[in-house]
């Protein structure tokens, strides 16, 4: 501030992250989780895991609907797909009284047809709707908060590229097991080899929170126009229509014609006026092309009775250069669009992103432990980074652990699931605060590796099926959460034995009650050479 | 503590700082996303992804640049003669266009 | 066709990491490197990061493929890295013989 341009960029890059260091680990963990929101609360709802999907799903949907709303003017039918592995049917039907916002839904086992109730849980959402409104706050005051950290990081990351002139020559180097200098190796390698991520993500992160933190921005027409009409009260009266449902549909046909167009599979089928012989089948696939295109970027067909494309729905296209880039912007952070590669791109950057938020809170601490030792203002970051960063993993293994040991019937127990997370979160800042030495970390840390090293065992036993019919029936989503947790775990208790080797004072030199120990020595790194 | 004790304290000229790039950022970051919206004609749905995204931009540089100025008095006197330029050109071109 | 392009930027930031003095010093330890050596490491690093471009646009189209190409970067030079620290002979057997380091160092 008052020093040289490096000395004020190394000051605001300090106090801009420190300040909101805790918070902001909280939202990069949750945020990028939600990445795999519909796979956590897959396996957060075991009831569903027995539903196989198999090429004849499309016709078990088909069949329950003629059964069951036959005379329902239009079907909607969203078929398993790598994210899902259920039927998921809604319909309107005229006349009806329209109790329900969109009407009757269903979700189905895909081979079987059975319709399944899944235990009341919050799942994935409890954590994407986390990491940007927080918690048992007003909604406006929670993004403005969140909305303010994200500056805060914003500022962070770019005073941070500034403060390392050299970041970019030398960033391949990690120091293992040399204190201070592998903190900071694991903090600028994080940082600097997933940059475009880490500033993408909060740019985005920021826009997408904009018409809050800029309420004088544009005229109120936010949300965009909701009203088709086709609420209200002008409901067609209950006509019998008279319905054959003799005919099995061309849904071969179809298919194959879509997905020889686009070379992804169907996902959703809508059918307008089904046992008529003015049936229409409308398909659709994740078949978007550019995230500019921003909603509605997919392209869907529209096909006839006889299976003979009538029209195309093309997809949106933005002509307007701002726009696009915000609707690039918009996707990007939402990954509504993303592949599973892709997919793992970004949940692994994201990882990185946590990384660098741990990693800097940490060294914080480390590089003041010698002269500040005792003062109020360290010892209080020193117990919260223990509180929030081992704390927060053992509090997310425990929201999955409650989730499969709460009983399925328990009243409101999507809330308790919430509670238990926040009680465990806030047991550890206590514990945290309490013992925010080495012993601290070691503790809660195996705590969380404990949690996570069981869950797949959990899985096994408190889901309608085992892992091994998981196996047998390749279902991905439950598998890839089972491996990740032991992942998870594996780095974890990587941490536990460096923390306890270091204990032992190899090296000679006894360093009573050093603060500070590594949290994931994930095989990272580089260097970024600032001392 | 006199008030000249106080302006000279530490913590308090650090604060007000903070203050200054803060707020002060913040002003001079709407007008300016304001007055580029403008002068590229953008209306309606452009326009206001334009602001939202030109805005933390520039709010962000602003931030920076106010703290990399190597003295507390020279930061205060350049971030408000920056908010009265930009105010002023944007309270013109309105009363041009109104 | 994704482990192929991963594998090209990866192959690409080796490249990269050897056009830094540190990292080639470690491999060619007689060698010293020139400002021309530095520059070819470049370009050939960018001839591999190029054809990678090429397959995420191929498999994801334009806008897609460009954004998970840069996606790809970041876990190809986090393998770079690892590699490095983890497995330092094989990065340093890559760099001399499997790069053609030899030929790269004598100019």
């Amino acid at each position: 501030m008052t020093g040289s341009l490096r000395q004020s960029m190394t000051w605001l890059h300090t106090w801009s992250s420190i300040t909101a260091g805790w918070i902001l680990f909280a939202i990069f963990l949750t945020g990028t989780l939600s990445f795999f929101r519909n796979e956590i609360s897959y396996w957060m709802q075991p009831e569903l895991h027995q539903s196989v999907p198999n090429e004849q799903s499309v016709i078990v949907a088909y069949d329950y609907l003629t059964e069951h709303a036959a005379q329902a003017n239009e079907w909607q039918i969203s078929l398993p797909d790598a994210r899902k592995n259920t039927l998921d049917l809604s319909w309107t039907t005229p006349g009806e009284a329209r109790e329900r916002r969109r009407g009757p839904r269903v979700q189905l086992d895909a081979s079987t047809g059975e319709p399944l109730e899944a235990r009341q849980t919050e799942g994935g959402n409890f954590l994407y709707r986390f990491h940007f409104e927080l918690y048992g706050m007003p909604r406006e005051v929670a993004r403005w908060l969140v909305g303010i950290v994200s500056m805060m990081m914003f500022v962070g990351i770019i005073s941070g590229v500034i403060m390392h002139r050299k970041i970019f020559a030398d960033f391949f180097m990690f120091r293992p097991g040399k204190k201070l200098l592998s903190w900071i190796d694991g903090h600028a390698i994080s940082a600097v080899l997933a940059l475009p991520f880490h500033i993408m993500i909060t740019f985005s992160g920021l826009i997408l929170l904009g018409n809050t933190l800029m309420p004088w921005n544009g005229e109120g027409h936010h949300g965009g126009p909701r009203d088709r009409g086709a609420g209200g009260g002008d409901r067609p009266a209950a006509v019998e229509v008279a319905k054959d449902f003799d005919d099995n549909p061309p849904f071969d046909k179809m298919f194959r014609h879509f997905e020889q167009q686009w070379q992804v599979p169907v996902d959703t089928l809508s059918i307008s006026k089904p046992g008529t012989n003015k049936v229409t089948y409308t398909l659709g696939g994740g078949n978007r092309t550019e995230l500019s295109a921003g909603r509605g970027g997919e392209t869907s067909f529209t096909f006839d009775g006889n299976g003979e494309q009538i029209s195309t729905r093309p997809a949106n296209s933005e002509e307007n250069t701002a726009q696009a880039v915000y609707n690039y912007f918009d996707m990007l952070h939402q990954a509504r669009f993303a592949d599973t590669p892709t997919r793992w791109l970004l949940f692994f950057a994201g990882i990185l992103g946590t990384i660098m938020v741990g990693t800097g809170s940490v060294l914080w601490a480390v590089k003041r432990s010698k002269q500040q030792m005792g003062q109020f203002g360290f010892e209080l970051i020193r117990g919260l980074n223990v509180g929030t960063i081992a704390g927060l993993m053992t509090a997310c293994g425990s929201y999955f652990w409650a989730n499969r040991l709460l009983s399925a019937e328990l009243a409101s127990r999507s809330g308790w699931e919430i509670n238990i997370f926040f009680i465990v979160w806030a047991m550890g800042i206590v514990g945290g605060l309490i013992w925010r030495d080495r012993k601290g970390w070691l503790v809660q840390l195996s705590l969380a590796g404990t949690l996570f090293t069981l869950l797949p065992i959990l899985d096994s036993i408190t889901s309608s099926t085992s892992v091994f019919f998981a196996l047998n029936n390749a279902d991905w989503m439950r598998l890839s959460f089972d491996i990740s947790c032991l992942l998870i775990a594996a780095v974890l208790w990587l941490s536990v034995y460096y923390l306890a080797v270091q204990k032992k004072g190899r090296r000679g030199r006894n360093v009573p009650a050093s603060p500070a120990p590594k949290r994931k020595v994930k095989p990272l790194k580089t260097a970024g050479g600032e001392a | 503590m006199t008030i000249l004790t106080l302006s000279t304290h530490p913590k308090f000229l650090v604060t007000l700082r903070t203050l200054c790039a803060v707020v002060g950022g913040y002003a001079a970051s709407a007008c300016l996303s304001l007055l580029l919206a403008q002068w590229l004609g953008l209306t309606e749905r452009p326009a206001e992804a334009f602001i939202k995204m030109v805005f933390f931009v520039v709010f962000c540089t602003l931030i920076i640049w106010s703290f990399a100025i190597n003295s507390h008095r020279k930061a205060f006197i350049h971030m408000a003669g920056l908010n009265a330029v930009v105010w002023a050109v944007y309270l013109a071109t309105q009363g041009v266009s109104a | 066709m994704i482990g192929l392009a991963v594998f090209l930027c990866f192959i690409g930031f080796t490249l990269f990491s050897m056009a830094n003095k540190k990292h080639f010093d470690l491999a060619f330890p007689e060698q010293s490197l020139s400002t021309t050596g530095k520059w070819v490491l470049h370009v050939v690093g960018w001839a591999f990061l190029v054809p990678a471009l090429l397959i995420c646009v191929q498999l994801w189209d334009t806008e897609i493929g460009a954004t998970v190409w840069v996606g790809m970067l970041q876990l190809a030079s986090l393998l770079v890295s690892a590699c490095l620290t983890y497995l330092p002979s094989v990065y340093l057997n890559l760099c001399r013989y499997g790069l053609l380091g030899q030929f790269w160092s004598r100019r």
